[in-house]
C-alpha cells in the first residue's frame, strides 16, 4: 500500500502548491461566513453545517476535477501507468490527496464551532457527528469527482460532469412521486407493479445529501454510514475499473 | 528477452498495429524504424503496459505483461514519446518519485536518484523546476526516469526528436553507453539514428514487420549494388557513358538531369561490394575530362522503404 502513498503525496503537495486550492477555500470561507452571519438565529452549528455541506457540493467538483483529467492531458499518466503500481493504489491514492484538502477545509470550519461556542452554549454532541456526516459526504462527492476526472482528459468537463451529476443524486428523489404515480396506475400486473415498486425504494434512499441531515441532528444511524462507505467503494471501484480499461 | 507475439491494435476502424512479432534478446540495441504513423508508438506502449493490444502478447522472460503486469513493469523502463514530466517538481523531486512508484527501495532512492542525474547530465538542474528547463533537458530528465530503478529493458520512443544536433549527439551517445550494460528498444523515423546506436532494426511499416535484420545485412539486401553519381564536363556526348560502361563491374549508367550546360551527369549503377569510385575518376583523369562530382548515394529512409514495400508486393503478386 506504499505506492498509494506515494502517490497521495505527490498529489497533496501539487494540490497545495497550486493556487487552485487557495482560490477554493477562499472562495468556500466568505461565502459560508457571509451566510452564516447573515442568517444566524441561535447558538448552534446546525446553520453552519447546512451552509457548510451546500458549500462542498460547489467547491468539491474544483478538488477532483485535476486528479485523473491533468495526468492524462499532460501525458504524466504514461509514467503511473507504466509503474509497478496497481489502478487500486493509484485511485486510493488520488482519492485520499482530495480528501486531505476537503478535510482541511472542513477542519478549518471548525472556526465556526469556536466562535459559536465564545458566544453561545451550543450543543457539542450534534456537532462532532455533523463533522463526521460532513467527511462522509465530502468523500462521497470525492470519488464521484475523482470518477469523472478519470473520464476525461479536459479538467472543465470533469468538474462540470462531477457537479452535474452531485445535483442529480441530490434531487433524485423528485423522480419518486412520478414513479409512485405510474405504479398506481398498473393495477392489472403485479410484476410491473412491484418494479415500479422496488424503483420507488430505491429513489426515496439514494439521493446523496438525504442520508446527511440526520448526522447534524446529531443522531448516527448505521444506514447512512453504509450508504456513503458503499457509495465510496463504489466510484472509487468504477475509476480503478476505467483505468483497467485503458491499459491492463 | 523481451518478446512481442503477434500484437495487433486497433483505434475505431484503424489497423494500428498488425500482428507484430520480434524478439528483443538480452544485452542487444534493437532499432524501431518506420514513417510517421508506422505505429511504433502504439507498439511501444503496448510493450510499456500503457495500452493493452487486441491480440497477442508482449513476454519478459516468458512472463506477460497482461497476467502480471507489476512483475514485469518493475523490470522495464519507458520514455514517452513525450516526457511524463511534472511541472511543478524540481528534477530531484521527481526523480524521487519515480524512484518511489518505481520501487526502488527507500535506502538507495537517493543515490540512485543522483547517480541517474550524473549519467545524464541533468545533475546541473536537479534544483530547477522542470517547468523553467529547456527540452534538452526536459528529454534527458525523461530518460533518467527510466532508467532510476535500472530497469532490464529500456524502452525508448523516438529519445531525440526535436532536440537540436549537439543535443542529439549527446543522447546518442548517452544511449550507446546504456546499451553496454542494458536491453535497449529504441524507436526512430530516420535511419541514420538507429545505425549510429543499434545493433539489429526491425523495420515497421502501416502496422506491419516490414523486416528483421542487423544493419550490415539490412544495407545488403537494400543494396544490391551501389550507385554512383558522376558530372564529368568536357566529354563529347556519348563518349563519358560508354567510357563509364565498359568499366568491369559498372551495371549501367543512366543520364541523370543536368544541371549546368556543357557538362553531363548520371547516375552510375555498380555490382553489389564494388567501388567505382577510382576507376571512374582515373577514366575521367585519362580521357582529360573534368570530373565535376562524384559521390556515392546514401541510402535513405525512403529508399528503404520504396525497396521494402515494393519487395513485399512482388511477393504478394507471387
Amino acid at each position: 500500500m506504499s505506492n498509494a502513498y506515494y502517490i497521495f503525496k505527490k498529489d497533496v503537495k501539487s494540490l497545495f502548491m497550486s493556487p487552485l486550492a487557495y482560490v477554493v477555500m477562499a472562495v468556500f470561507f466568505c461565502v459560508s461566513s457571509f451566510l452564516l452571519v447573515a442568517g444566524m438565529e441561535e447558538a448552534s452549528m446546525r446553520g453552519a453545517f447546512g451552509l457548510i455541506a451546500t458549500m462542498l457540493i460547489f467547491i468539491m467538483p474544483f478538488l477532483t476535477m485535476r486528479s485523473f483529467a491533468e495526468e492524462f492531458a499532460s501525458g504524466t499518466d504514461e509514467l503511473l501507468m507504466t509503474s509497478p503500481v496497481t489502478s487500486g493504489q493509484l485511485v486510493a491514492g488520488k482519492f485520499m490527496a482530495v480528501m486531505a484538502l476537503a478535510g482541511a477545509i472542513i477542519a478549518l470550519s471548525g472556526q465556526y464551532a469556536l466562535i459559536i461556542g465564545i458566544y453561545g452554549d451550543p450543543d457539542w454532541g450534534p456537532a462532532l457527528t455533523g463533522y463526521a456526516g460532513l467527511l462522509l459526504l465530502s468523500g462521497a462527492l470525492a470519488s464521484l469527482g475523482v470518477y469523472c476526472s478519470s473520464l476525461t482528459r479536459s479538467q472543465p468537463a470533469a468538474a462540470v460532469s462531477a457537479f452535474g451529476l452531485a445535483l442529480l443524486l441530490i434531487v433524485i428523489r423528485a423522480a419518486q412521486s412520478a414513479v409512485d404515480a405510474l405504479a398506481a396506475s398498473f393495477t392489472g400486473s403485479a410484476a410491473a407493479e412491484a418494479v415500479a415498486k422496488a424503483l420507488s425504494s430505491v429513489l426515496e434512499t439514494a439521493g446523496v445529501l438525504d442520508h446527511y441531515f440526520d448526522f447534524e441532528k446529531g443522531v448516527i444511524d448505521s444506514t447512512h454510514v453504509v450508504y456513503y462507505v458503499a457509495f465510496i467503494l463504489l466510484f472509487l471501484f468504477f475509476t480503478a475499473r476505467r483505468l483497467d480499461s485503458k491499459r491492463f | 528477452m523481451l518478446e512481442v507475439k503477434n500484437v495487433t491494435k486497433n483505434y475505431g476502424g484503424l489497423r494500428a498495429v498488425d500482428g507484430v512479432s520480434f524478439r528483443l534478446e538480452k544485452g542487444e540495441a534493437l532499432g524501431l524504424l518506420g514513417p510517421n504513423a508506422a505505429g511504433k508508438t502504439t507498439l511501444m506502449r503496448i510493450m510499456a503496459g500503457y495500452l493493452p493490444a487486441d491480440d497477442g502478447s508482449v513476454l519478459l522472460d516468458g512472463m506477460d505483461i497482461a497476467e502480471s503486469p507489476v512483475a514485469v513493469k518493475r523490470r522495464l523502463g519507458y520514455l514517452p514519446e513525450i516526457p511524463p514530466l511534472y511541472n511543478d517538481m524540481t528534477v530531484k523531486s521527481y526523480l524521487l518519485f519515480a524512484a518511489e512508484i518505481k520501487g526502488v527501495p527507500r535506502q538507495s532512492r537517493a543515490s540512485r536518484a543522483d547517480e541517474v542525474m550524473e549519467r545524464t547530465g541533468v545533475a546541473d538542474v536537479a534544483g530547477r523546476l522542470i517547468r523553467n528547463i529547456s527540452k534538452g533537458y526536459r528529454q534527458r530528465v525523461g530518460l533518467a526516469q527510466a532508467m532510476i530503478h535500472n530497469p532490464d529493458v529500456l524502452i525508448l520512443d523516438e529519445p531525440t526528436v526535436g532536440l537540436d544536433p549537439n543535443q542529439i549527439i549527446e543522447i546518442r551517445n548517452l544511449i550507446k553507453e546504456l546499451s553496454e550494460t542494458n536491453t535497449i528498444l529504441l524507436s526512430s523515423h530516420i535511419l541514420t539514428e538507429v545505425s549510429a546506436t543499434c545493433d539489429r532494426v526491425v523495420i515497421l511499416n502501416e502496422g506491419r514487420v516490414a523486416a528483421v535484420d542487423t544493419q550490415e545485412g539490412l544495407a545488403r539486401r537494400l543494396r544490391g549494388g551501389d550507385a554512383l553519381t558522376v558530372e564529368v564536363a568536357g566529354a563529347k556526348p556519348g563518349e563519358a557513358a560508354q567510357a563509364f560502361l565498359s568499366i568491369d563491374g559498372v551495371d549501367g549508367v543512366e543520364p541523370a538531369p543536368e544541371v549546368a550546360p556543357g557538362s553531363e551527369r548520371f547516375t552510375v549503377s555498380c555490382r553489389a561490394g564494388f567501388d567505382a569510385r577510382g576507376p571512374i575518376f582515373h577514366k575521367a583523369a585519362a580521357s582529360g575530362w573534368t570530373l565535376l562530382e562524384l559521390s556515392r548515394d546514401s541510402i535513405s529512409l525512403e529508399d528503404v522503404f520504396i525497396k521494402l514495400t515494393a519487395d513485399e508486393e512482388a511477393s504478394s503478386d507471387e
